[in-house]
């Protein structure tokens, strides 16, 4: 940015940096403001005790990291030698007194970039109230989500289901909305959940919807302030009504002005000292238009119906974000809010984030709602000035252009004008222009003082325009105009094709590629760009530009979507039938659909005579189909619906149908949509599903070099390029519809009024806010020019089509259009022009396409895996007990296991039937401590005790749990079997009078019904395979093994042959519940 | 951990390990005491052995609960106090919470309790918690200290305690007699011991136990760092780099460590499937890689629909959740009845309300056209029937789990398909958690079917379960487990300067300054930064080769190297010699031979009579191709539940009460003659019989308030609408809802007609009503392709006698006809043709009016008989907007355009 050359504003900049003061910076396009608040953090750095005590907020998260870069970038700069240029030289110097304070203090931050507190309002907000839980009245930090649209369908639909719940008070209230609604219910669901989405507008934070006195309280506010406005350019000399009489003014304007708003002549002239006055008719004449400032009864008991209704959306709206631990911006910055402020007076955030805040940087602050101002005031309460806490605020009210988040230019104005809560800011506006060659900020300069009004008013939303000095020097032709005329779609789009074709072939800044940019108002305008971009085979990367459920590639993924979800959804599965993969024609389609015209495909799909019937292609095709989809039918509800369909996807050669690279990123973005979307595997609604969907953009074109891209104003907005085209200047943007209601926020209340309910007449109050809106958003189409035309470094083309009268005369373009507002600037290029007539494109029928398929079933070859086979066999299962209570058996299990290895570490010295009758309290409470509830725990303790009763009676028990040699109990071994390792506890292990080796496993299952004996069998049979293979493991064939069951008294054993092979493990069912239990008795 | 206690080599400790004389070896995770046992069961393999003692390896908290569970056999009764379950711990909280002075105020005080849990642990280890500090607190940690007293309270009077102060409880059994000790104690991979394992160690000490330290050994690693345009490509290098390095050694140890695991748990699961195993998808097995990471029962289908159908046993549940349980592989015989199920969902959606109750299911699943779905309906009246029985009232915990095991029997769950070994495991932990559910009531009261049912939910949702995996080459990890474990080769991802060192993170419910002096990992940055200093400097000794990386954007932003690693050398994939391996969609991508083929038209249909009214014309108008799909292909949209009805079932409303009304009146002389009075018991009875006739299908929608708020909306309409006609010349009502087939160019369809009026001169009227002002337009009668060519065509086939057709646009504040008509007159404000608006350009002569109309109209029949299919809309994309076709038409391949509609934002 160092030019050598003077920079006009340096006396301000150099001012903006003092830590003492706080300011409120307007910084125009290209003015280097990023620079100016990196310098402001670094000196304010230099000052603090701690790097969080200095918070800075960006408008997006792009933003933050790109200033917290380019902060390590200066300190890392800063170990370097000092740069020549003046600028530079400053940050040089305050980064290095950044690197003393961190030595001195031990911060280390350029290791723990956390430290520096850049972050967007929304991420601020999270980090409060995350750490104040309870001031926040969240009780835990809700995740946030950006698009809560489903949530305010859901919370207005719980709103209007009052209406049917006996003696509930919203009911009558209901009744009212609806019938306002003629019974339309969905639309008033559409209405509660548009309110509930704008509800900080609404309902200020104490969550109370506006009464009627304070609404007509706003209105005659707003009205009085206009007609103030009017009473200043009266000469003095007259009588003037008072700012709130609305009909008197009225009256006024009647005596002097006839109808259509002229000066009167007859029956008596308006006074000459009026007549004198420029714009005073027009200014009188516009008092006519003032609204009464009370609602009809008829009015008001719409707006209360809806009024009274809010607060209770609202708390259904709290309740669907509790049910689903979420919470949209909204809920989130008030909860801040809240917490910043209690009843005894402002939060000491030491205690909850243990620093205190003591500097505030806002970028764009332009764009700030009334939302986030208020957090603002509350984060700088009692802040004085000379404390040592400032306030450093940023932006460009000539760049407002985001009034559809809710930013308010007007709370830049306000805060310019009189500080921001406790607050005084010094004002400064930066002049230089660091971007754009001198040709084009001449001639914005002088473009833009016409655009934009010559006064700020917040009320309308007016911005007065501050012209800019350009550092750069003149370079080439800047400015040009293109004209067209009577829709001349083809024309602009081929101009526009050759411009940019020209512009890329020019060198770009400092030698790189140049860089084009076409920037649309609305994406609907590309419509006749986009084909003459392609016919002239130009690629290009289009920026959120093309919807991603437009794709074929995703619409067939879609089709694919819902067949698997819903075996009736015929459209999906006829679809699915027809897309390339499967390809059938419309004959055998017709087959296949057959006579039943309500029959889900899939009963036909699978029908051998529906199949013998079709034709051979088509056999072949849909048995292909068959196949895949049946798999993944069988399979459905087990995994991620995803899964499920990429591999339908996959299966039936989706991706070899697709060529183009970006295809995969677009598939990719689809399936990543059906996974955020999925719960448990399903979609909780196909529509909400697809809503979302239709919320995503298309990838840019993989192929296409960044150098020529295609995007709305919006999006533009902070980029710059060599060349901008501005195409489409002429075209009308989308009336937007009258609602219902037209609320409108104004300082220190809102404007609201409902629609004539029958429709027909109009009703002044809502003309007057809507009228009041229109104004607002033409001075905000005034700023997105400016932000369009501001993105050009060295050269600007603007392009619009307007009218000619039949003698080839241009017409002034329609109101509404940018071009419009740029006409006295421009029209002498429309002028110029011969009225040669260009003829309007003719759009000629296209021939109908044709259907795209597989030739035959793709080949290809399948790439090798890695080859890989566990080392471990997979754990076989227990035959599930199909009951809850199956849990108090194997608690039995582990209870009586434990008693049972005591035992037999004793052999049973001590140990009595009285004994074990004694330890039924320890025993009860052993099994409450294993989870057995007390409904259960009777009987489960019965259980153990008859277990334990049995086995010190029983000569067999007593056998196994008495005296032996070398005996261990719950031994814990780990085997290897064919080189797989398993961990076994043995229950008991020990060497018998006779010198035989047993292994004893205690099975505590009991045995209801006859053939005890045949049961006992059978337990053997099951487990034989798997004891001889584990004694096989511990080294002897000789081992003999043993199965006791206490509850039954049941014993059986074998003695394995010697040479018995050891069989494959985990292969046969039956070592399942040995391994289960063998694990289980182990403290989980 | 400095060296405060003799350090033990790796290599002695797989050596005292083997010597049996009771070494216990305690490790900070379950991780790590895995690995470490691994270490020693090959080490012991490789020494020949077929089986040996199982080491005595365990996670620190899991020797706790071992010295706990023994104590329980080991101590008289009552000396060990019982340990809460999380769920009752949680419960506890809930109500400690609820009691107090904040508890109505917030906002999710459930999400409040489960973190209340977690700043008790913490308390607890780091020895915050006795007593829990007041000074120095926001109101935050102040209002947890009164929770914690209130919970501490309720516990002790249970004699219970919980797993945050089980360490502290244990220390006193260790000297008890059957309690067993260890003999010789390892400490293994500590980096940090909490205040609370300490004293549990020290009272190890005072037993006369020497603890030894003991971690993997370091190697020696070769480190790089690569930097990554987008995580995509930093994955897709990570995934074909753990290839490789398998590929070129089967047997090494692969590490992947990741962040932000949680949530990138599927995208990390894909993308290493897709390049280790790159196979056919319908081709299961094994995958070489694990990652640990449990999802909340509630997510798997299989739990979700059990819990489901609990819900479905009390109130009315979402019409969605209906449909989903009503066609789930998991409620008796879904797999079986599938399409018949699929079928009855379809009939359902057309009738019910948004909300549905188990009663009203069973009835309207009942009301499909075709096969029915019996098992379906038996299950679910027997399912109402169990829900009259036992769904009511308040119970305590364990009667509720009984019944919800009941419930689910008797709905089949969990269905005929057979289930899969991780749905046999996944079956088992339900009935764990109805389990843990029954044992709530030792700390909760008695609940309502609608609390049983959320606080199950809740168990669920906090209820990880991951189906068992095999012990796999590649591990993926999470930061904390990745600590101390020791690989052949490592790569640590994800390392942002935003995501590491880890930003400070506090716990909001202790003291922040308090948690800095006691020095809790991450509580303040410095601390932060120390710690996570450690572990890179552990990862970077963690194996022979060491790769960290990190990616450049996320979304818009841009980001750079953590610090802590920006120092390491930067190679290149050549350098780490990482070649691509494909991917299936790469190896597919672009290898199908495509065919583009003319299928522009189907076979002619065989039946020139159709079903379904005029709209054939009007569709065939439109599109062709929309024709083709909803006349012959039955293409039929699902319908989507609505709140309230329908815009045409408020149509039909209208249509049945002006039906109604006009049956009754029948002619203008009668109408003005009616007494007022007359006139609006008149109107009362048709908007009755009206919304009776709709209330056939709707009953769910059409009862209550609402259904007289209709009665009085169509009343109202029906008396503005009569001052319309009342303004007409007389006339005598002739026919109302009139249905006649019409013959067109050989193709014969059933035209309807509302109404028909006799002029006193004898000229016929006919009457179409419609409740929407755009759709009221003349303009839909003209051109060669007609949007709405029902009233012609119905004049057409009427007969000479017709002398004027008309839409009676029937909305409230905007009441009257539009139409053509022979002559000037015959109906208010409608004209003849050469009268009406120049824009329409129509002939000036009746004659040729209707003779163009019949053109048009046997045009279209001509086309429908031919099977023409094209796929060609009227009006472009206008005429596509709202046509439910376009995936099946394929209109988006043929044209890639941009949206029409849409802002800019
Ligand atoms: S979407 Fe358009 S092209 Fe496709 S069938 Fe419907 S109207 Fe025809």
């Amino acid at each position: 940015m160092s030019l050598g050359v003077t920079i006009p504003d340096a006396g301000d900049r150099r001012r903006a940096l003092d830590p003492r003061r706080s300011f409120i910076v307007q910084a125009p396009a290209g003015s280097g403001k990023t620079e100016l608040l990196i310098q402001r953090y670094l000196v304010l750095l230099a000052t603090v005790e701690r790097p969080e005590e200095i918070a800075a907020i960006t408008f997006t998260r792009k933003a933050a990291g790109e200033m917290r870069a380019r902060v390590f970038e200066a300190l890392a700069a800063a170990r370097g030698p000092r740069p020549e240029g003046a600028h530079h030289a400053i940050t040089h110097d305050l980064a290095r007194a950044v690197l003393a304070r961190d030595a001195e203090l031990g911060w280390r931050l350029e290791e723990n970039a956390s430290r520096l507190k850049v972050q967007t309002i929304d991420a601020l907000c999270v980090s409060l109230t995350r750490q104040m839980p309870v001031l926040s009245r969240f009780g835990a930090q809700p995740e946030s989500i950006d698009d809560a649209t489903a949530l305010y369908a859901e919370a207005a639909r719980a709103t209007l289901a009052a209406l049917e719940v006996e003696g509930d008070s919203a009911a009558d209230g209901i009744e009212h909305l609806l019938s306002h609604l003629d019974n339309n219910v969905p639309m008033a669901e559409g209405l509660i959940a548009s309110l509930l989405a704008s509800r900080d507008h609404w309902l200020h934070a104490v969550g109370a919807a506006p009464d009627r006195a304070a609404l007509e309280g706003t209105l005659l506010r707003v009205c009085a302030a206009s007609l103030r406005q009017v009473g200043a350019l009266m000469p003095p000399g007259f009588a003037l009504p008072p700012d709130d009489d609305v009909a008197a003014w009225k009256a006024l304007a009647d005596g002097w002005l006839t109808k259509d708003g002229k000066w009167r002549k007859k029956p008596a002239p308006a006074p000459a000292a009026l007549q004198a006055v420029t714009g005073l008719d027009e200014a009188l004449h516009a008092v006519r238009e003032l609204p009464d400032t009370c609602y009809t009864e008829l009015q008001w008991e719409a707006l209360n119906a809806i009024t009274r209704l809010m607060p209770r959306a609202t708390a259904e709206l709290k309740l669907v974000f509790e049910r689903r631990g979420q919470a949209d911006f909204v809920e989130i910055s008030q909860a801040a809010i809240r917490a910043l402020h209690t009843d005894e007076g402002p939060t000491d955030l030491l205690l909850a984030l243990d620093y205190r805040i003591r500097h505030l940087l806002v970028d764009e602050f332009q764009d700030t709602s009334y939302t986030q101002e208020e957090l603002l005031k509350r984060l700088t309460s009692g802040w004085e000035e000379g404390d040592g806490r400032t306030l450093f605020l940023v932006g460009d009210p000539m760049q407002s252009i985001y009034r559809f988040r809710q930013a308010e230019v007007g709370i830049f104005l306000a805060a310019r004008g009189h500080g921001l809560g406790s607050v005084s800011l010094e004002p400064l506006t930066l002049r230089a222009n660091f971007r754009s060659q001198a040709g084009i900020v001449e001639w914005v300069n002088a473009a833009f003082a016409n655009v934009m009004p010559g006064a700020d008013d917040a009320t309308s939303g007016a911005v007065s325009y501050a012209p800019s000095a350009a550092v750069h020097p003149h370079g080439g032709p800047a400015v040009e105009v293109h004209a067209f005329y009577d829709d001349d779609l083809a024309g602009e789009g081929q101009r526009v094709a050759v411009l940019v074709r020209e512009a890329l072939a020019a060198p770009g800044k400092d030698d790189a590629p140049s860089t084009v940019a076409i920037l649309v108002r609305s994406r609907a305008h590309l419509v006749g760009i986009v084909p003459q971009l392609r016919a002239a085979g130009l690629r290009f990367q289009a920026v959120e530009i093309e919807g991603l459920g437009q794709r074929p590639v995703v619409q067939d993924l879609l089709s694919l979507t819902r067949a698997l979800s819903h075996l009736a959804d015929r459209i999906a599965w006829l679809a699915v039938l027809r897309a390339p993969w499967c390809g059938l024609l419309l004959r055998d389609l017709e087959i296949l659909v057959g006579e039943d015209r309500r029959a889900p495909l899939w009963d036909r799909i699978h029908d051998p005579e529906v199949h013998a019937a079709l034709t051979g292609d088509g056999q072949r095709r849909l048995a292909r189909l068959a196949g895949v989809l049946s798999h993944a039918w069988e399979g459905r509800a087990r995994g991620s619906l995803r899964d499920a369909v990429e591999g339908a996807w996959l299966a039936l050669g989706g991706p070899a149908c697709v060529t183009d690279p970006t295809d995969f990123e677009d598939a990719e973005a689809y399936l990543d949509h059906l996974e955020a979307s999925e719960e448990a595997g399903r979609l909780p609604s196909l529509e909400a599903f697809e809503a979302g969907l239709g919320r995503l953009f298309a990838a840019p074109d993989l192929a296409a070099a960044p150098t020529l891209q295609v995007m709305t104003v919006h999006r533009a907005k902070g980029l710059e390029f060599d060349t901008v085209v501005l195409p489409r200047l002429g075209a009308t943007p989308k009336r937007d519809d009258r609602g219902l209601f037209i609320w409108l926020e104004v300082a220190h209340g809102m404007l609201l009024a409902p629609m004539n309910p029958s429709g027909s007449e109009a009703d002044p109050i809502y003309e007057f806010i809507r009228k009041l809106d229109r104004s607002r958003a033409e001075h905000e189409d005034g700023r997105l020019l400016y932000v369009a035309a501001t993105r050009a470094r060295s050269r600007l083309h603007l392009m619009g089509d307007c009218r000619r009268t039949p003698e080839g005369a241009a017409k002034e373009p329609a109101r509404g259009t940018l071009l419009a507002r740029l006409w006295p600037t421009v029209c002498h290029a429309f002028a110029q022009v011969p009225a040669a007539a260009a003829r309007p494109l003719a759009a000629a029928a296209p021939r109908p396409p044709d259907l795209e398929r597989l030739a035959a079933p793709p080949t290809f070859e399948i790439p090798a895996p890695f080859a890989w086979s566990p080392a471990q066999a997979d754990r076989a299962r227990e035959a599930i007990e199909f009951s809850w209570a199956g849990r108090a058996a194997r608690e039995v299990g582990s209870v009586v296991h434990r008693w049972l290895q005591h035992m037999a570490d004793d052999a049973l010295r001590g140990w009595d039937s009285a004994r074990i009758t004694r330890s039924r309290p320890a025993i009860a409470q052993q099994l409450a401590a294993r989870g057995v509830a007390d409904a259960e725990a009777l009987s489960a303790t019965d259980r153990v005790v008859a277990a334990l009763q049995a086995a010190i009676t029983d000569a067999k028990g007593r056998w196994i749990l008495g005296p032996q040699l070398e005996a261990r109990n719950e031994q814990r071994i780990t085997v290897r079997i064919d080189g797989v390792l398993r961990q076994l506890v043995i229950d008991r292990n020990f060497r018998d009078a006779e010198g035989r080796r047993w292994i004893v496993d205690y099975k505590t299952s009991s045995h209801e019904g006859g053939d005890l004996e045949g049961f006992l069998d059978r337990e053997l049979e099951r487990y034989t395979p798997q004891l001889t293979g584990y004694a096989t493991a511990l080294g002897g064939t000789h081992i003999s093994l043993g199965l006791y069951f206490p509850l039954v008294k049941g014993w059986r054993e074998n003695t394995p042959p010697a040479a018995a092979a050891s069989p494959a493990p985990g292969k046969s069912a039956g070592p399942a519940q040995l391994s289960l239990e063998l694990f289980d008795h182990l403290p989980k | 951990m400095e060296r405060e206690f003799a350090e033990l080599a790796h290599g002695e400790l797989l050596g005292a390990l083997a010597s049996g004389e009771g070494t216990t070896v305690l490790t900070p995770n379950r991780r790590l005491a895995q690995a470490l046992r691994s270490d020693f069961d090959q080490a012991q393999a490789a020494s020949g052995r077929a089986s040996w003692p199982t080491a005595d390896i365990l996670p620190f908290d899991a020797f706790v609960r071992r010295v706990w569970d023994e104590a329980l056999y080991a101590l008289p009764g009552g000396r060990v106090p019982l340990m809460l379950s999380p769920a009752q711990e949680q419960a506890l909280w809930e109500e400690a919470i609820a009691g107090s002075r904040h508890g109505g105020a917030l906002a999710s005080p459930a999400a409040a309790a489960s973190h209340c849990r977690r700043a008790w642990t913490l308390a607890h280890a780091w020895n915050l918690a006795d007593p829990l500090p007041r000074h120095e607190s926001g109101e935050d940690a102040q209002a947890f200290n009164e929770w914690a007293a209130r919970y501490a309270r309720a516990t002790r009077e249970r004699g219970m305690t919980d797993e945050a102060r089980l360490a502290g409880v244990v220390a006193a059994f260790l000297q008890e007699p059957g309690v067993n000790r260890p003999a010789h104690l390892v400490l293994y991979g500590f980096d940090l011991l909490t205040p609370q394992q300490r004293s549990l160690v020290e009272a190890l000490q005072a037993l006369g136990i020497v603890p030894r330290a003991s971690r993997a050994p370091a190697r020696e690693a070769r480190a790089s760092r690569r930097s990554f345009a987008t995580t995509r490509e930093e994955w897709e290098e990570i995934a074909c780099w753990a290839r490789a390095r398998l590929e070129s050694n089967p047997g090494a140890r692969i590490g992947i460590v990741v962040p932000d695991l949680a949530q990138s748990r599927e995208r990390v699961t894909r993308v290493l499937a897709r390049v280790l195993r790159p196979v056919h998808p319908m081709e299961k097995g094994p995958l070489p890689f694990d990652l640990s990471l449990g999802l909340g029962l509630d997510r798997y289908p299989m739990v979700a629909d059990a819990l489901g159908i609990l819900r479905l046993c009390g109130r009315e549940v979402a019409l969605e959740e209906a449909s989903r349980l009503v066609r789930s592989p998991f409620l008796g015989a879904g797999q079986a009845e599938a399409s018949a199920r699929a079928r009855a969902d379809a009939a359902l959606r057309e009738r019910a309300a948004l909300t549905i109750s188990l009663e009203s299911l069973g009835r309207l699943a009942a009301v499909s056209h075709g096969p029915r779905a019996a098992s379906l309906l038996d299950r679910l009246s027997d399912l109402a029937e169990f829900r009259r029985a036992s769904m009511f009232g308040a119970k305590p915990a364990s009667e509720w789990a009984r019944a919800f095991s009941e419930a689910l029997r008797v709905a089949g769950f969990p269905g005929d398909r057979s289930l899969d070994s991780s749905e046999m495991q996944l079956l088992d932990k339900w009935h764990d958690l109805l389990g843990d559910f029954a044992a709530l009531e030792r700390v909760t009261g008695k609940m309502k079917h609608s609390e049983a049912c959320a606080r199950l939910e809740r168990m669920a949702r906090e209820t990880l379960f991951q189906a068992e995996a095999l012990e796999a080459p590649v591990r993926v990890l999470g930061i904390l487990e990745s600590a101390g474990l020791a690989f052949d080769h490592l790569w640590i991802s994800g390392l942002t300067d935003e995501a590491w060192p880890l930003p400070a993170r506090p716990n909001p419910f202790l003291p922040v300054a308090l948690q800095r002096r006691a020095g809790i990992p991450h509580s303040d940055a410095a601390l932060s930064l120390e710690l996570d200093r450690r572990l890179t400097a552990g990862w970077l000794r963690a194996a022979g080769e060491v790769v960290v990386s990190h990616a450049r954007t996320h979304q818009e932003s841009e980001l750079a190297a953590s610090p802590l690693i920006a120092h390491l050398p930067q190679a290149t994939r050549e350098e780490l010699a990482v070649p691509a391996y494909p991917t299936l969609r790469e190896a597919m991508r672009g290898t199908a031979k495509l065919e583009r083929v003319t299928d522009t038209h189907g076979p002619e249909p065989a039946s020139l009579v159709r079903s379904g009214g005029t709209s054939l014309f009007k569709d065939q108008a439109a599109c062709p191709f929309r024709a083709f799909a909803q006349h012959r292909l039955a293409a039929r949209e699902l319908a989507a539940p609505q709140p309230g009805l329908a815009a045409h079932e408020r149509g039909t409303l209208v249509h049945e009460m002006l039906r109604g009304t006009w049956e009754a009146i029948g002619s203008r002389a009668r109408l003005v003659a009616l007494a007022p009075g007359e006139k609006e018991s008149l109107l009362e009875a048709s908007a009755t019989a009206a919304i009776a006739v709709l209330r056939r299908r709707r009953a769910d929608v059409l009862s209550g308030r609402f259904e007289r708020m209709e009665q009085r909306r169509l009343v109202a309409i029906a008396r503005d609408w009569l001052e319309v006609e009342a303004g007409r010349t007389d006339f005598e009502m002739i026919a109302v809802e009139r249905k006649t087939p019409v013959t067109f160019g050989g193709l014969t369809v059933e035209a309807r007609i509302d109404r028909e009026d006799r002029l006193a001169d004898g000229g016929r009227v006919v009457i179409d009503y419609k409740t929407g002002k755009a759709r009221a337009n003349i303009a839909a009668w003209g051109g060669p392709r007609p949007d709405d060519p029902q009233l012609p065509m119905y004049a057409l086939a009427s007969g000479e006698d017709v002398r004027a057709l008309a839409f009676a646009q029937v909305l409230p504040g905007a009441m009257q006809f539009c139409g053509l008509a022979m002559e000037a007159g015959m109906l208010p404000k409608v004209t003849p043709p050469d009268k009406a608006s120049k824009r329409l350009a129509l002939p000036q002569e009746w004659a040729a009016l209707t003779a163009q109309w019949r053109r048009a109209i046997e045009g279209l029949a001509g086309e429908f008989r031919a099977g023409d299919a094209r796929v060609s809309p009227k009006s472009g994309a206008k005429t596509c907007e709202l046509c439910a076709q376009k995936p099946f038409c394929r209109i988006a391949a043929s044209a890639r355009m941009p949206e029409e509609a849409g802002e800019a934002e």
